[in-house]
């Protein structure tokens, strides 16, 4: 190991031979060391280095015109207030208990927050508003005065957006307001307050709402009528697709009654009025009606007055007609405002008497009351087609039952000609004949004829020549029967409403009486029932019959032996059906 | 269910089928007036409907009325069939003035001798 030492101007050296001096140890020196360049082959190791109060890195200073490599570790460790200082002027601290101090001991007020100055200015403390943040007429606001907690968006001073405990809202802008805003972005929502709607601004650059559709009720056709079941149909706007609700309300009658109905379309909806309602209601009571659409917004309401309803006579129902049928003489009453159409009605006459019957010969059989209808597919009088079906407006109109007409005696004449039947109308009175009184049976004289009616009552037996049968009246009836022979003893039958009377010969025995004229089905009161018959000639055992109470069926004509007493026809009956509007 | 025969001067115009109450409506300006009667009475008697038996019905006016028959403000009648027929006031039918004789035979009467012809049956 040798140390050398070696020397030339401007070249002194001192080496060690190995190349390393391993220990330089208490080495002072006398000026300042000066290095080209200060190598370590890892680091300068020592504990510390103690350079006295100043330490110079670089020429100019600490750190100036240097740029540190690698990490800075460990602490800035003060026991007083660190400083930085431009031009040993402060520009900031951090005091010992960690305040930050702007340009000295400038530590602002609790609460307030560093603002920047910008480039050409130092950094303040400032105070900002808490609640609210402002800019001109625009602000975003936190309000809580007690209960009443909500945050607000205003733009241009007015309120746009509010949030509180009922949920978000809009503020409403109308129509006009909201064209002649600002310039719209797509997406944005407003309640449009002339349309009453939640709008948005789609793609297509128009505004759409999607606010719940109101429903209104534009018009109601139909009538409620007090007493019996009608449907309604109602027109109006967005009564949606399913589940609309019709509340019917009379609060004189204490009816409040809501039923649930599919609408036909978003426009249309029909219902069948309840009976909790029609049954709890009287005639010119006035109704209200609303509906309640799926997105259970109310409509508007619309009254009705309640109707009443067609009176007179026995009130049935078949399917939708409504039948009222008169069995004795009545008045068939429509009610104020009321106008039925299509009105179908069957009347038929009383039926004629039977004659009696003297001498052996039978009397001629009362020839049925006429029958007249406008049933549509019935048959009318005489098998002719229907009559036209009658529109009745508000009004009385009288209905007469014609009475059967009386069975003669024997010996004493014809049998009674049944009575008329009528059926007053708007356009006059629509009446049935009486059916023909069936002829005297009688060795001679007058009265063996039959009489003419609705139906013609059937000719009496008799020695002479054949009497006349009585003639049925077109459109009602048909004539009545004749006998075939002078002196047989066998009578004619009466005519029916579907058919002649039946002609008869030979001697009259059991079973062989002249059977009346076919009467006619008719299905008015929605079961077919027959009419008009016409009256048989009482056979040889005597099963002598009057007409049945309003059928019109004839009387059946006497026979001497057993009932020379003729019978009463049956009375007339008036029926008329129509379908409520 | 009632009947009401329309008498006009004494004779029937019109037998209709009514209620009492339908009177208290029904406006009929015609001359005349509404008379009920009975569609069972005949001869002064009442009769279960559609036979000859009599019940215990209430007979009324008579006789069932019928158009052109007469009403005397007693019972309804016809007009006579002979004019020397006398209107027996119990039935309010017509008898003749010698009974019909009750021998088996058929006969007829002959006005002009007031009296029962028998005739061929």
């Amino acid at each position: 190991m040798a140390i050398v030492i070696s020397g030339v101007n401007n070249n002194d050296k001192i080496t060690a031979a190995d190349g390393n001096i391993d220990l330089l140890s208490a080495v002072n020196y006398a000026s300042p060391i000066t290095v080209t360049d200060l190598t370590a082959s890892n680091k300068i190791s020592s504990k510390f280095i103690d350079v006295n109060t100043t330490i110079q890195l670089g020429v100019s200073g600490v750190a100036t015109a240097t740029t540190f490599v690698g990490n800075l570790t460990g602490n800035v460790n003060q026991t007083s207030n660190l400083l930085l200082q431009i031009a040993g002027s402060e520009k900031f601290r951090i005091a010992s208990s960690g305040q930050l101090g702007i340009g000295g001991a400038n530590y602002g007020t609790a609460g307030q927050v560093l603002t920047s100055g910008g480039s050409g200015s130092a950094a303040t403390w400032s105070t900002i508003n808490s609640d609210a943040i402002n800019e001109g007429n625009t602000k975003a606001e936190v309000i809580d005065s007690g209960s009443d907690g909500r945050f607000i968006v205003e733009t241009d001073g007015v309120q746009r957006i509010r949030v509180d405990s009922n949920g978000l809202g809009i503020t409403s802008t109308t129509t006009a307001a909201r064209n002649a805003g600002v310039g719209t972005a797509i997406g944005t929502i407003i309640f449009n307050s002339t349309d009453n709607k939640l709008q948005l601004y789609a793609n297509d650059l128009n505004w759409r709402g999607f606010s719940p559709a109101d429903p209104s009720i534009s018009n109601i056709s139909g009538t409620i009528y007090a007493g019996t079941a009608s449907t309604l149909t109602l027109t109006g706007n967005n009564f949606m697709i399913s589940n609309l609700q019709v509340r019917f309300l009379q609060n004189t009658r204490s009816v409040d009654v809501t039923v649930t109905v599919t609408p036909s379309s978003d426009t249309s909806a029909s219902v069948t009025v309840p009976a909790t309602v029609y049954n709890n209601i009287q005639a010119n009571d006035v109704v209200s009606i609303s509906v309640t659409n799926s997105d259970n917004v109310v409509s508007n309401t619309v009254t009705l007055t309640a109707s009443g309803l067609p009176t007179g006579g026995n009130i049935t129902t078949s399917g939708s007609y409504r039948i009222h049928s008169f069995l004795s003489s009545g008045t068939f009453v429509v009610p104020s405002g009321m106008t039925l159409n299509n009105v179908e009605y069957l009347i038929v006459a009383g039926g004629g008497g039977g004659g009696g019957s003297a001498q052996g010969h039978q009397g001629g059989g009362g020839g049925a009351g006429g029958l007249r209808t406008s049933v549509v597919g019935a048959t009318s009088g005489a098998n002719s087609s229907p009559e036209s079906r009658v529109t009745f407006t508000a009004g009385s109109y009288n209905v007469t039952i014609g009475g059967g007409g009386i069975g003669r005696a024997s010996g004493a004449g014809y049998g009674g000609t049944g009575t008329n039947s009528g059926l007053a109308t708007p356009s006059g009175t629509i009446t049935s004949n009486g059916g023909g009184g069936g002829g005297m049976g009688q060795n001679n004289g007058a009265s063996r004829g039959g009489l003419n009616g609705g139906c013609g009552g059937g000719a009496a037996s008799s020695d002479q020549s054949i009497p006349a049968a009585g003639s049925g009246t077109a459109g009602q009836g048909f004539l009545g029967g004749q006998p075939l022979n002078q002196g047989s003893g066998s009578g004619g039958s009466g005519g029916g409403a579907g058919g002649n009377g039946n002609d008869k010969g030979g001697s009259v025995g059991t079973g062989t009486g002249a059977v009346g004229g076919l009467g006619l089905s008719n299905s008015i009161t929605g079961s077919a029932a027959t009419y008009s018959v016409g009256g048989d000639c009482t056979d040889f055992d005597g099963v002598s019959n009057t007409g049945a109470a309003n059928t019109g069926d004839g009387g059946d004509g006497g026979y001497t032996h057993t009932t020379p007493s003729g019978r009463s026809g049956g009375s007339g009956i008036v029926i008329v059906r129509y379908i409520l509007s | 269910m009632a009947h009401y025969a329309k008498v006009v001067d004494g004779k029937v115009t019109n037998v209709i089928v009514a209620e009492a109450e339908y009177f208290d409506t029904f406006v009929d300006d015609s001359p005349g007036e509404w008379i009920q009667t009975s569609y069972n009475t005949r001869g002064g008697k009442h009769y279960a409907p559609n036979s000859d038996t009599e019940d215990s019905g209430t007979p009324l006016r008579k006789n069932y009325a019928g158009i052109g028959m007469n009403y005397d403000g007693v019972g309804f009648y016809f007009d006579a069939p002979y004019s020397s027929w006398i209107l027996n006031k119990t039935t309010y039918i017509w008898d003749p003035p010698i009974a019909y004789p009750n021998d088996g035979n058929s006969y007829q009467w002959d006005e002009s001798i007031t009296s029962w012809v028998a005739t061929t049956d």
